[in-house]
């Protein structure tokens, strides 16, 4: 009900990214490799929010399924509370894989990566199917146990970009939580820190987007406010 | 109730509403607009005008009215603040219940609003030990669905309250035999946000440094929001803001600033605009207020972030529960910091904090409240009454030595 400029504006981002990835990506790998990790050590998880192909395949499908009026999947908090770790687990996995056996464990569970290769298992098919399943009924499923995602989240807490909030001008209307595509529960919660930029937080801007409050969350890039949530609801399509 | 009573009633309901009509539109400084809000209570309250609508009565503010408009049934805020309503209930709820509660019951019981003989069922929901006893109460007069709320907004609650919503919409449903319909939510989620866009510009205009209207007057045409449709009442309220914009443009500033006033606590329903009225009589300006009534009837948006049923509801619970600031819930913080943030924005002066006789969750509070003011450097009066006139000489002599006080810290 609200304008999604920004999120239009990022799904152009994502959409010229997939583009540039695919036509330049097989010659250019390095300079991507090295532009990644730059983005990682200033951005944090910035790149997952506007670069990163598999995000944008994830949010196509959500935005099928919002157009489809199918409801979102939620977790159970208790369900929540057992798979917190699986992130981890799969973090530590994926290093290992990558660092001793030069395995790219990655390219079973990532659609794109799987699309992209020559041999296609039903091993891969399957896989593949489940995580689209998963992804298509909740918002970004996969990010929240990406390694990828989970490595560059380390570095949120010292990225130049960051999620505020005015504490005590927050209603505690949830809007903040319900659109986070993270769920995120601090943006939500918080009401003393004025920094609540959250490991898992990709930059997606939804929540300043959905806020109804004027200047209660803010984005702020090298210490200047670039943008602010506001009070400008607009219709339903 | 013997025929000559009753019409004695009506005629007594008919003048005391009539008087804080006229009340309203008689300040010399009566806003382009107003006169449609003013006609509606009207119709209500003074013509008691029958209309074809079939209604599903509601208390307090947790109940969606976008659940109802998608079962095809208007809304009715049945919380009642009639003094003469209050005193034919006065027999049937206990003596120390507050007067919205005896008010409602005795309109119920005397039969004379045809509004009120219009509704299918009622929903009412578990917030005040008051409102929850008088569930069974009113079941004496018409279907009654209670809705339970979690008063914990912990998350874990929220899980819960969720249930309670799509619990209440299976309830509707069974008891009125109709489908519900998912465009029909849409649409209703659509036209009360417009509503609400306007109710938002109104609150701003009513906070500004000068404002062009009386707070008494955005009570009315706010709480006329409840006895009328959202397409409509939004429909009016955009001229009413586009009058009062250009009136508040045209403006001199004043010399002697007016002392500028906040009220909080309990409900303040029409016709009962006793304390506003008294306090524009001695010169203040009510600049906001915190009541489930008025300021907060239309403040919090629903933003879906998908529009599916259960999407909608989410958001729905979000916005009728998790924003709630109605004392009744166990967290006071989040009360706490909204009045923070509203007394800052409308630079109030002074508080007076509105307990209805009966009405101990506000009265918890007070105290709450008064550190806050206290560090804000802002004075607060607390106020006790009911709906009678009987008292309006005393609580002026305490309003006028607050008025005073305010003037002499300046
Ligand atoms: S978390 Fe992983 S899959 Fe998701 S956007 Fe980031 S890198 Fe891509
Ligand atoms: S916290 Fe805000 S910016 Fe970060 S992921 Fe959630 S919605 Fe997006
Ligand atoms: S959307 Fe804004 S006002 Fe609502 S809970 Fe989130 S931060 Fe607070
Ligand atoms: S303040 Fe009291 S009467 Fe008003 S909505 Fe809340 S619980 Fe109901």
């Amino acid at each position: 009900m609200k304008q999604r400029k920004i999120t239009a504006f990022r799904i152009m981002c994502l959409l010229i990214a997939v583009v540039v990835l695919v036509f330049l990506g097989s010659g250019y790998r390095i300079i991507i490799l090295l532009l990644s990790i730059f983005s990682a050590l200033v951005f944090g998880r910035l790149w997952c929010g506007y670069v990163c192909p598999l995000g944008f395949y994830q949010e196509l499908l959500s935005m099928l399924r919002k157009k489809l009026h199918i409801p979102t999947f939620h977790v159970s908090l208790k369900v929540k509370s057992y798979l917190r770790p699986l992130k981890w687990i799969i973090l530590v996995y994926f290093l290992t894989s990558v660092l001793f056996f030069g395995l790219r464990p990655v390219m079973y569970i990532r659609p794109d990566l799987s699309f992209s290769s020559a041999d296609m298992s039903i091993y891969k098919i399957i896989i593949v199917g489940i995580v689209t399943g998963i992804c298509f009924l909740k918002e970004r499923a996969f990010c929240k146990y990406c390694p990828l995602g989970t490595l560059r989240g380390l570095f949120n807490k010292i990225s130049f970009g960051k999620i505020e909030k005015d504490g005590t001008a927050c209603t505690h209307c949830r809007a903040c939580l319900e659109c986070c595509p993270m769920d995120i529960r601090s943006i939500y919660e918080e009401r003393n820190k004025s920094d609540i930029t959250h490991s898992d937080c990709i930059y997606c801007m939804k929540c300043i987007e959905a806020c109804p409050e004027q200047d209660v969350l803010s984005f702020t890039l090298f210490g200047k406010k670039i943008l602010s949530s506001k009070r400008n609801i607009k219709q339903v399509k | 109730m013997e025929e000559r009573t009753l019409e004695r009633y009506k005629r007594n309901i008919s003048r005391v509403s009539a008087g804080s009509l006229k009340q309203l539109t008689s300040t010399g400084n009566v806003p382009k607009g107003l006169e449609y809000f003013t006609n509606v209570l009207k119709r209500t309250f003074v013509d008691f005008e029958k209309d074809d609508n079939e209604y599903i009565g509601s208390y307090c503010v947790m109940v969606p009215d976008e659940m109802i408009y998608a079962f095809g049934y208007r809304p009715l805020r049945l919380c009642a603040g009639h003094s003469v309503a209050a005193m034919i209930g006065d027999e049937i709820v206990p003596r120390d219940a507050c007067p919205v509660l005896k008010a409602t019951a005795g309109f119920h019981a005397m039969r004379v609003m045809p509004i009120y003989q219009q509704c299918r069922l009622a929903v009412l929901p578990m917030t005040c030990d008051g409102k929850r006893k008088s569930a069974a109460l009113l079941s004496q007069y018409l279907p009654v669905i209670p809705l339970p709320i979690e008063m914990d907004k912990s998350e874990e609650r929220f899980a819960q309250n969720l249930q309670n919503m799509h619990a209440l919409m299976k309830s509707i449903s069974k008891e009125t035999g109709r489908r519900f319909s998912n465009r029909k939510l849409i649409e209703s989620c659509k036209s009360i946000n417009a509503a609400q866009q306007e109710a938002y510009k109104l609150y701003g205009l009513l906070s500004s440094d000068n404002p062009p209207v009386t707070g008494s007057q955005v009570m009315a045409v706010l709480n006329s929001y409840c006895y009328d449709t959202p397409e409509s009442w939004a429909q009016h309220a955009k001229i009413l803001n586009a009058g009062l914009s250009q009136k508040a443009a045209a403006m001199q500033p004043l010399k002697r600033k007016k002392p500028r006033i906040f009220i909080a606590g309990s409900p303040i329903t029409f016709p009962n605009y006793k304390l506003p009225f008294l306090m524009e009589g001695l010169g203040a300006q009510i600049v906001g207020d915190e009541t489930c009534m008025a300021g907060r009837l239309l403040y919090d948006p629903v933003v879906p972030d998908e529009y599916s049923t259960d999407g909608i509801l989410r958001a729905l619970t979000a916005r009728y529960v998790c924003a709630c600031t109605c004392p009744v819930f166990e967290q006071t913080d989040d009360r706490l910091s909204s009045l923070t943030e509203k007394l800052r924005q409308t630079k109030a002066e002074g508080v007076i904090y509105h307990i209805l006789r009966g009405c101990t969750p506000y009265d918890f509070e007070l105290s709450m409240v008064e550190q806050l003011a206290d560090k804000l450097d802002i004075p607060v009066l607390r106020v006790e009454t009911d709906f009678s006139a009987e008292d309006a000489e005393q609580v002026k002599i305490r309003l006028e030595a607050f008025v005073e006080l305010i003037e002499q810290r300046r």
